[in-house]
This record gives C-alpha cells, structure tokens and sequence, in this order.
C-alpha cells in the first residue's frame, strides 16, 4: 500500500512537472470556465424572457382595467367612437379571441446553466390562448437555426465530449510509458502488481483532474451567479458533480482497459481516440439511426392535412355539432335558431369540435412519439455516453421529459381557460339576445372580471426534476466491465509477453 | 497502432534516378511512391478495418438520409397537390372568407439536402398562408425527436465533416513521423528520392482512401436525382452540385496537405498523433460551437415574446388616418363621386387591399430586423471559417445545398410573396363586384384559379457572397495546409531526419 501511495505521489508530482499536461489541463478548464459562462448566459436569457413575459400579461391585465373602468364609466366618450368588438379587451369575444394576453411559464430549477440540453429547442415560456393548444404546441423561442443544428457549446458540451479526450490524453501513459522505457521489469521486481498500479495511476491521474474540473466549475458557477449559492443551488452541483466523477471514472476505465493492452503511448493514444470516437459518436449516432428505423414519427405534412380535412368537416357539420354542443348546455340554447348564432358565440365550440375530430390523429401522433421515446430509454443503457448526457439535462431540469410534464399542466390550465372563456361569452349571449345592445355593454358582451380569468400556476411537481438517478444505474455497471475486460486483457498481454 | 509506417518506398534505383532530372525524375519518384504506398496499404489490415468501418457508416448515413428525405418530399408533395385542390373546390364564398380559409405551402428541398440537411431539422417546413397575417413556418422535426438526436446525428455531412478527417487522420499520422522515428527516413533520402513527390504520392493515397468515403454519398444524391423528376427547387443545380464536390474535395485536400504537414514536423509518432487529434477536436468541435454561440454577440436576437409584443403592438396601431383620409378623397375624384356608395368598384376591397399593404409594410419591418439580425450572425459565425476548414466547408456545403439560414429566410419571403398574391386576387375582385341589394359577391372556381399555384424556385447562388464567405476562406487554408507541408519537407531536407 505504502509503495502504491508512493508511487502515485510521484507520479502526479511528476505529471505536473510535465509542460504539457499543464497546458491541457489550463486549455480544458478555459474551455469549461467558457462552457459555463455561455451555460449561464443561456439561462439568464430564458429567465428575463420569462420574466418579461410575466410582465407583459401583468400589464395587459391592468391596461385592460382601466380601459375597462373608462369604457364602462362612458361608453359614448369620443375615445371609444371608433370601438370594434374583436379589437378590445371590454368585449368578451375581442378578448378572449385577440386581446387576452396570458402565458405559461416553466418554473426555473437551480443547476439550469450547468447544461442547456433541449432547453434552446424547447421554450422556458409559452403563450395560452383560449381558443386552441396550437400555440403552445408550435411555441418557441427565437433562436438562429444554425447554432440549434450546430449545437451549443455549454459545460454539459464540454464534459460529455472534450473532458473524455483529455483524461484519455492524461492517463494513456500509465504503463505504456513504463514499458517504453523497460522500467516496468524494475517496478515488478520492487513488487508492484501491474494491475493495480495500473488501476491506481490512472485512477489517481482521473480524479486529480475531475477534483480539479470540480472546483473550478463549483466555484465559477458560484462566482458568476449561474448557481445560487443556497441550498438548492448547492445540491444541484453536488449532483452534477457526482454525475461528472462517475463519467470520469467511467473513461478512466476505459483508459485501464487500452493501457492494460497497448505496448506504447502511440499506439495507447490510437486506441483511445478510437475508444472515444466509437463511444463518443458513433453509438450515439447508430441509436439515432436505429431510433429512426424502429418507431418513425409520421410526416408531420401528414398531420397539416388532417388538421385541413377536420377543419373542412367541422365546417361542413357545424350545425349538426353546434345542436349536439347545446343538448349537452341547454342552460346556454339560444331562443333564435342556431343557423342564426354568432359565429364569434361558437368559436371555441368549433375548436372544440375540431380537437375532437383531430383527436385520433393527435393519439397517433403521440404514441409515435412515446414508442419513440420508449425505444430511446430501452436504449439508452448501450450509451454511456447518451446516459451521462442525458442524466446532466435532467439535472438542470432542461431535458424532453419535464417539457412533456409541463406541456401537460399548460393543457390543463388551458382547458380551464377555455371553460371560463366558454362560459362568460354563452351567458353573454343569452344577454345580448335578451337585451341586444348597440355597442358592447354589461350585461350583454360587455367584460371587465379580468381577476377572474384563469392564470398559469405551476404545480410545486414541475420545479422538481425528472427521475435521473435510476437510468444512472448502468454507468457503473459500464465501468465495472470495462474493468474487468481491463483484467482480462492484461493477464492475456502479461501471459503473452512472458510465454 | 498506426495503419501505415511507410518504413519503406520503392522508387527507381538511384542510378536511375540520378540520370533523369527535373519534372520528369519527379513523376516516376511520384509514381513509384504512390505504387509502393498503394500496395503496403493494401496489405495492412488496419487500413481495410478503418475504410471497412468508415465505408459503412458513410453507406448507412447516405441510406437513411435519402429514404428519410425521399418521405419528406413525397409527403410534401403529395401536402401541397391535396392543398392545391382544397384551394381550388372550396366552393363559392365570398372571396375575403376564402383569403381565411387560405392554403398551406411546403417548403421544397434538394437532393443535396440529403447529404446535408443543414438547418432542416430545426426549422419547421410549412406555413399557414391567410389574410391579415405573416404566420410563422410550424412543426420542426427536432422537436419530435428524443434527446439524443442533439449529440452527433448520423449523416452523409457529418462523415464527411467530422469522420473522413478523423479516418485519414488514423490512416495518414505516420507518413514521415514513423520514418523519422525508425530512422529510416536518412536511408530515402540517400536515394535521393524528392520529398514533395513522396508526400504528393502519400497524400493522393490518403485522398483516394478518404474519396471512398464519398461514394455512398454520391450514389444516393444520384439516385435521389434520377427519381425526384424534375422537382429540384434550383435553378442551377448543375453548379451548386459541382461546387458541392469541389468544396469536399478541397476540404480532405487540405486535411491530407495538414496530415502530411504535421508528420513532416512532427519528431515522432506519438507527437504527430496528439498534434492531429488536437487540431480535428480543435476545428471540428470547439470552434463551429464556439463560433455559432460568439455570433449571437455580433447581433443579439429578441426572444419570442418581444418580437411579438413588438409586432402585435405595431398591428394594433391603425393606419395613419390622414393618409387613408386622402387616399378616400382620391378615389372619389377619380369616380367623379361624393360618397363611397355611389363609387363603382366596392368600397370594401379596396380598404382590405388598403389593410393589406399596411400590414405588409410592418411585416417587411419586423421580420425583416429580425432576419437581418439573423444574417448578421451568419456572417459572424463564417468568419470563423478563416480558422477551421470545418467551419468553412459546413457553410459551404449547406448553402449549396439550400439548407442553410439565407435559404430559409429566402423561403420565407416567398411564401409572404404567395400570400400577398392572393390577398390581392381576392381582395381585386372584391373591388370589382360591387353589393347588390346588401348581397356580397362569391367567388367560385374561376377566382380561385386566378392564383397562381405556388411553385418555389431558390435563388440562383450569389457567387461573390460565397466567395468571400466560404471559398475564400477554405481556399486559403488550403493554401495555408500546402505551405504548412511543404515547410515541413524542407524542414525534412534541411537534415531534420530525427
């Protein structure tokens, strides 16, 4: 044990003595240091811009107050002369149609800047309206189409990707090195087992790195402000540091299993890089593939004209289904026939009935996208990589997963949103029918309950993250068989070079 | 383990070499070289491994690209001949319902798409073409996807980008370095063999091996061709293919000059290895990332929720009254009428075709900043190019391709160009029936077959733009990679041989 301790002080004293692990030490943490500031930088955004929305329904909702306190004090004062019904907030049908502003915002998580994951693809915000989930289901945020294809540079793109190369870089010299320069026949005669100097070098090299990659992250990301420093936002870099000793080890491993067998650093680093191009991108590459071939999502051209056709059949049945809608609401049945009513009154009742017909190719399309999904988790095991990238979005709640959990509560505010919506403006109608009204009046489509429309509330679930802990499962167990494929290999090369 | 030592190099006995000078004594060197270099790479099974590995992948990807993008216009096509129809057996309306009703147009792609789909999957494809509004293109493909489609998505680009360079990379780091650290590079040197036919014989190997990488491309952009009848959205396909496969070969050009450059340099093996994987992880990494999130400084972009406030705002302003004021007042002296009842077109058209152009002139403003902002980062993020060759041959290849952010914006401004037609088609014949007895006018077949069917054509390739963006820039590191290598060959003959 002494002899080992030796021999790793030595070797990392030696290691730092070397010009060119500093070099690529001081190059990766520049890189990490700027992967987190564009991390934070990303987040910063996506929390203004939640922000500013927030604001924006604030101040429509308060604009429309006063305009609603104005109008209604003296509906013939010149200002509302040129008044139209779906242009203003004091008409139910303007404002549930045009002037309602009301959005959806996903609650921030604190280690959101440690990864940006889908967050660019997949919006912080999205705008609610009565009428339909077609907004939200198309929302996103302006972002320039080439950096969504090329991929954002964040700490996450660091640590998955560039952090393997230079461990493999740091750590491919252990053993090879020794047999290079035929030290390693002295070593053993001193005792030493070539597997476990092998397996406490390297280890020791990896987590002198990840200690170090640790601390400068942890206190960059305290410094900058991208974590709080409470204890939220300390957990969050405990987990993510945890996520990142367990990648570390994995490559360290990997690095094990290449020096237990290459002859020479060359041929160590040849066999590392090939390990990391195979992991890194070719795995993942041939999940996409077979993700693609195994549950293909239909053209979504197909979806825009099914979306066409229902709309046309809607159209085609709209008396048919407007009699179906007020049979289920007799409270709401107009006196006059229903060929006569407003189609401003049936509007939401149509994209209701177009939600209906559309209903089984939106079930379609969703379990499309769930087998999809499915076959990614089944998957998702065979990629260590694809796992540590995963497990690192999630930890930063920017992964599909909370995005699916948070469309689903938008739904439910939405059709809450379109009741109420629903509901003043049939009541509004049969008031309009009793008492018609030359311009919009009380009583009639006259609106001023603004606190009364429902508002976006976040359930306290959707600020907790998804399950990650699990799925982390197997990065251990890829570990442990690329060391025993590690033992494996050295007792064959140990067995060869001695026979 | 390198694939190829190159220990030895047969060329012509010295004698021979001695008695034949100049250019002639360099092609038989040049020659001999790429004879020797040819069959010693036959011969190694770690060159049949990595060209066996990197051939399928490169088959793979061209395969499923081409299956994928053959679905896509099928489907598109099949979208927009089903949206034709609907346009035109809507039946009799009036034709202001029928400018809501409106129609829905596709965006085409090229066969070169296949090979680099760019930005495709993170833009959405069709849009909503109806009166009053500039709709947004919906349903982007990435957004259907799961998350691992953001790590390195299988396609004919990324192999020729990223893998092609990495395969030579192995193939090629011990061109000189592995003769350097065997010593054996002295013994070729006393034959007097010309270094620069050596590594012009080597590098052209490198080439060749990394051109089969290419081939799967090439069937499938052939294939897709041949069977996509006439439906090329270009109108000069002809040069954005050639310049497709100039601007690649150009690209593994310089990877095999850089390749031969850096082993030249290199004392031995292990540094010319480290050098070269520093250099792809360098340029095909860290710089297009760095390069894309940089650009944004260049030209910030408003989030979704200012842009919109920003335009809501702007269409919930009326038009300036004075000015439709006087545009009335001008219309009924041109009819020789004092009220717009006794005009003799309908009163109606003419103030939606009015509410039409103010709304235009305040979508042209608003996208067109936002779209501005977006070329302005594009243009910052190319000039990273002048860096990374893979930077300056992605945009290269995207925007011959047609699948890059100025072809997007193009379609666009084309489909807001279909829209406004017929806006203006119906808004027209509002105009020139006038309402009989409080009866509007309807419009059936006849009307809606006014409106051209939208057939999109891409603008033929601004050169000079191309030029200084892409060309330029991927030349010049050519360039740069030749003279790279040929400094390290003097560097070689200048006695550096350990």
């Amino acid at each position: 044990m002494k002899q080992l301790l030796t021999l790793i002080a030595y070797d990392l004293r030696s290691q730092l003595r070397e010009r060119g692990t500093v070099v690529l030490m001081l190059a990766g943490l520049l890189l990490a240091a700027f992967g987190l500031y564009e991390g934070a930088r990303f987040e910063r955004h996506g929390r203004e811009a939640v922000a500013a929305a927030g604001a924006q329904q604030a101040q429509a909702k308060t604009d429309a107050t006063a305009l609603a306190q104005r109008y209604f004090a003296d509906p013939s004062a010149p200002e509302f002369a040129g008044l139209q019904w779906y242009k203003t907030p004091v008409d139910v049908r303007g404002y549930a149609f045009r002037e309602h502003v009301g959005f959806a915002g996903k609650p921030a998580v604190p280690g959101a800047a440690l990864a940006i994951g889908q967050a660019d693809l997949l919006p912080a915000y999205v705008r609610v309206r009565a009428e339909s989930m077609e907004s939200v289901r198309t929302a996103l945020e302006i972002e320039h189409p080439a950096l969504l294809a090329v991929g954002r540079f964040d700490l996450m793109f660091f640590v998955v990707y560039l952090w393997p190369l230079i461990l493999l870089a740091l750590t491919t010299s252990v053993l090879t090195q020794d047999r290079e320069n035929l030290r390693l026949r002295t070593l053993q005669l001193q005792g030493v087992r070539l597997g476990r100097m092998l397996t406490v070098q390297i280890a020791a090299r990896a987590l002198a790195a990840t200690a170090l990659l640790l601390a400068v992250c942890v206190v960059g990301a305290l410094a900058l402000g991208a974590v709080s420093a409470d204890g939220a936002g300390l957990a969050a870099l405990f987990k993510w540091g945890g996520v990142v000793l367990l990648y570390s080890m994995f490559w360290a491993a990997v690095a094990i299993a290449i020096c237990a067998v290459c002859g020479n650093r060359m041929s160590a680093a040849f066999a590392g890089f090939g390990a990391w191009l195979v992991l890194a991108i070719l795995i993942p590459g041939a999940m996409t593939a077979m993700i693609q071939i195994g549950a293909p999502v239909p053209q979504r051209e197909r979806y825009v004209q099914a979306m066409r056709d229902a709309g046309d059949q809607v159209a085609a049945n709209k008396l048919d289904s407007l009699a179906r809608f007020y049979d289920s609401h007799p409270d709401w049945r107009p006196a006059t026939s229903l060929d006569k009513v407003s189609s401003s009154v049936t509007r939401l009742q149509r994209a209701q009935e177009l939600e209906r017909v559309m209903a089984d190719v939106d079930r379609q399309f969703e379990q499309a996208r769930q087998d999809q999904q499915r076959l990614f988790e089944q998957t998702l095991a065979f990629s260590p990589v694809t796992l540590t990238y995963q497990a690192l979005a999630t930890i930063a709640g920017n992964d599909g997963a909370r995005h699916q959990r948070f469309l689903a509560e938008v739904q439910q505010h939405q059709q809450g949103l379109r009741d109420y919506f629903q509901r003043v403006i049939q009541l509004s109608a049969l008031g309009d029918e009793r008492k018609p009204c030359p311009t919009t009046c009380l009583g009639g489509y006259g609106f001023r309950d603004f606190d009364q429309v429902p508002t976006f509330a976040p359930s306290p679930a959707l600020a907790g993250l998804t399950e990650w802990r699990q799925r982390l499962l197997s990065l251990p167990l890829w570990t442990a068989i690329m060391l025993a494929l590690a033992a494996l290999l050295l007792a064959r090369t140990v067995g060869r070079r001695q026979g | 383990m390198q694939a190829n030592l190159n220990a030895t190099t047969s060329t012509s006995s010295p004698a021979v070499v001695e008695r034949r000078a100049g250019m002639r004594r360099w092609m038989l060197a040049c020659a001999g070289a790429w004879q020797a270099d040819w069959r010693e790479r036959r011969r190694d099974w770690r060159v049949w491994l990595v060209i066996g590995v990197g051939l399928a992948l490169a088959a793979c990807a061209a395969l499923l690209s081409s299956l994928e993008l053959r679905a896509t216009l099928d489907a598109r096509a099949d979208a927009q001949q089903a949206e034709q129809q609907r346009w035109s057996q809507q039946g009799k309306k009036y034709p202001h319902s029928a400018a809501h009703y409106g129609v829905y147009v596709f965006k085409p792609l090229s066969a070169l798409a296949a090979l680099d789909p760019g930005i495709e999957h993170y833009v959405g494809a069709s849009v909503w073409l109806e009166a009053h509004k500039q709709n947004e293109l919906v349903y982007r493909p990435a957004n259907d996807e799961p998350g691992v489609n953001r790590q390195f998505r299988l396609n004919p680009a990324l192999v020729l980008q990223v893998l092609a360079p990495m395969a030579m990379i192995f193939l090629g780091f011990g061109m000189f370095a592995a003769e350097r650290e065997r010593g054996t590079l002295a013994a070729l040197r006393i034959n007097a063999a010309p270094l620069s036919a050596l590594a012009c014989a080597r590098g052209a190997v490198l080439l060749c091996l990394a051109m089969t990488l290419v081939l799967p491309a090439c069937v499938a952009v052939g294939v897709l061709e041949w069977t996509l009848d006439n439906r090329s959205p270009f109108s000069d396909g002809g040069l954005r293919a050639a310049l497709f496969a100039l601007g690649y070969l150009v690209y593994l050009g310089t990877w095999a000059a850089l390749i031969a450059g850096v082993s030249a340099w290199s004392a031995n093996l292990r540094t010319s290895l480290a050098v070269l994987i520093g250099l792809w992880a360098l340029t095909a990494l860290v710089i297009p990332r760095t390069a894309a999130e940089l650009a944004q400084l260049a030209a910030p972009l408003p989030t979704m929720q200012q842009f919109r406030a920003g335009l809501d705002g702007a269409l919930g302003m009326p038009d300036d009254p004075e000015q439709a004021k006087r545009d009335k007042e001008q219309l009924l002296r041109e009819y020789g009428v004092n009220d717009v009842k006794d005009l003799p077109v309908n009163w109606a058209g003419v103030s939606l075709q009015r509410g039409e152009q103010h709304v235009a002139k305040i979508f042209d403003q608003h996208y067109g900043r936002l779209f501005g902002a977006m070329q302005r980062q594009s243009t910052a993020a190319a000039l990273a190019g002048w860096l990374s060759p893979s930077v300056t041959v992605a945009g290269l290849s995207s925007a011959v391709a047609g699948s890059d952010t100025a072809h997007h914006i193009q379609f666009i401004h084309g489909a807001e160009q279909q829209r406004r037609a017929i806006q203006q088609v119906m808004n027209q014949a509002i105009t020139e029936h006038r309402e009989v007895n409080g009866v509007r006018h309807d419009g059936d077949r006849d009307l809606w077959d006014q409106v051209p069917p939208f057939r999109f054509v891409f603008d033929a390739l601004d050169m000079g733009g191309l030029l200084a963006r892409h060309l330029l820039p991927l030349l010049t590191l050519f360039a740069a990679s030749l003279a790279l290598c040929a400094a390290g060959l003097r560097h070689l003959r200048n006695g550096n041989l350990r």
